[in-house]
């Protein structure tokens, strides 16, 4: 990171507790920085609501999250380089993704609640919604545009269906899975807020955390839970392509 | 391994109110074993259709591809390997594993694919570069890669489709000198096409010359100067010139 990449946030935080100070705008809609950052602190050590500290709403979403993506991946993948690979696989399957994909995760809700009750089933569910169609669809876009030429040499070197599919289309599709990856994982960690906002059975989620918040009106804390939100997902990302670039050193 | 092509057609059907093309009609040759056989002819002539029928990557419309045809027992289909102008490496594997895939494929152990493929590494002065991906390696280094991914399996017929085409002429003729120094120590049977007609009286024991499509053989010319041999010495320069003159009259018809 450039040292000037901090400037406009660093700056909009100072613009943001001079109007502060300056009485335009009343604190109970938008509390000071130093005032969201001591929100912050009781998130730490308090807790929204009492006892029910920062970490372990983290943890839950995190839990939440990954599950989803989990699964995700694990039937995204394989499914997607079939049908790549297969015309026939994506003429049949193609059609009954294409009208399941445009339903936004968040309209399975009332579905998920239904079938799986309140909870991390529900939760995951929904999450897994928003990370199975990109990875699907950037699978078999990236088994799509590996050269033909790769897999006649593979033939030519003796190689079965199952090297072809392990050693040749998943490598080859690995960039593109990731991109499918990092779009899915972003979707999902929006979807999970969202998804949380309607219950959890737990007591603890970050998108529980923020809504507690506001039924007993504080902002300070809303305003902390989003930027930790935000900067969680941050990271989320950069682990990601930390990942893909040791994965990838090839590209 | 001697290789005999019996009569062989190939026809694309054609797609979409396309007219299909004849490539190939009733095209017969044979190869002796353990020699390097060059075709040449105009482009588009289907060379490279030859190969991938060979090679089993494309089906004859009809006749034969008959292995080891006078040895003492022809029939079962050997390995045939297939070097790509292009090289066709994979791009997320190093030399060696590029090197070693061939064998990985086979199912042979690690341990023993790793030393072999060290062996090809050394041979095939790619010493340091074992560990390399292929976007780091140069034109001639990829190739040679591709050549010792192919011969490391001991093909009984090696196919290399203009291999060097795609290389700077200085690249191109140590990779024909590599190539034919290569061959002189190992003897594999190789059937190679190419444009450059140099390159093949550089190389080849045989030369067939092929007419424009559907592809016919003008002529066999037998190279037979001793190796190693001489670009620009007399020998050379009589058989490049009467090949040359064979494609200058097949051209001329085209108009």
């Amino acid at each position: 990171m450039k040292p000037w990449s901090l400037t406009v946030p660093l700056g909009a935080v100072v613009i943001w507790q001079i109007v502060s100070f300056s009485g335009l705008v009343p604190t109970n809609l938008l509390p000071s920085p130093l005032a969201v950052l001591a929100g912050a602190r009781d998130l730490i050590f308090v807790g929204m609501p009492p006892e029910h500290l920062l970490h372990n709403h983290i943890i839950y979403s995190l839990l939440r999250v990954f599950l989803g993506f989990i699964f995700g991946c694990i039937i995204g993948i394989p499914l997607g380089l079939v049908m790549g690979w297969s015309s026939k696989a994506k003429g049949v399957l193609g059609p009954f993704v294409e009208i399941i994909r445009p339903i936004p995760p968040l309209a399975w809700i009332p579905i998920a609640i239904l079938w799986f009750g309140i909870g991390l089933k529900s939760a995951a569910f929904i999450i897994f919604l928003g990370v199975f169609f990109p990875v699907l669809l950037n699978t078999i876009s990236g088994v799509e545009s590996i050269n033909p030429v790769l897999l006649e040499a593979a033939k030519t070197l003796r190689a079965g269906e199952r090297d072809l599919f392990l050693k040749v289309l998943l490598p080859g599709a690995i960039p593109s899975i990731f991109v499918g990856m990092r779009i899915g994982m972003g979707i999902g960690w929006m979807t999970l807020v969202a998804a949380e906002f309607t219950g959890v059975k737990e007591g603890y989620g970050l998108g529980y955390m923020i809504m507690t918040a506001r039924d007993i009106q504080r902002p300070d804390e809303i305003l902390a839970g989003m930027l930790i939100i935000g900067v969680i997902g941050l990271m989320i990302n950069w682990s990601l392509k930390a990942l893909e670039s040791r994965l990838i050193r090839w590209q | 391994m001697d290789l005999v092509l019996e009569r062989i057609s190939k026809i694309f059907p054609g797609i979409g109110g396309c007219e299909s093309v004849e490539v190939l009609k009733d095209f017969s040759c044979f190869i002796n074993g353990g020699s390097l056989l060059s075709i040449v002819g105009p482009s588009g002539c289907g060379k490279t259709t030859i190969l991938r029928i060979i090679a089993g990557l494309e089906k004859a419309s009809s006749g034969r591809v008959l292995f080891g045809v006078g040895e003492a027992e022809p029939g079962e289909k050997p390995l045939v390997g297939l070097v790509f102008q292009d090289y066709a490496l994979f791009p997320w594997r190093t030399t060696l594993g590029n090197i070693t895939a061939g064998l990985e494929f086979m199912g042979v152990p690690l341990k023993e694919r790793l030393a072999k493929g060290m062996e090809y590494v050394s041979a095939f002065g790619l010493d340091g570069f074992e560990n390399r991906y292929p976007k780091e390696l140069s034109g001639g280094m990829k190739q040679r890669v591709a050549i010792a991914r192919t011969l490391i399996m001991e093909p009984g017929v090696v196919l290399m489709d203009e291999p060097f085409g795609s290389l700077d002429s200085q690249t191109r003729n140590s990779m024909q000198e590599f190539l034919a120094g290569l061959w002189e120590e190992r003897r594999d049977t190789i059937i190679f096409v190419t444009h450059n007609v140099d390159e093949a009286v550089f190389l080849s024991d045989d030369i067939i010359v092929l007419t424009s499509r559907p592809a016919r053989v003008i002529e066999r010319v037998k190279v037979l100067c001793k190796r190693p041999r001489d670009r620009t010495g007399i020998e050379c320069n009589t058989i490049r010139r009467s090949v040359l003159d064979i494609l200058g009259r097949e051209s001329s018809k085209l108009g």
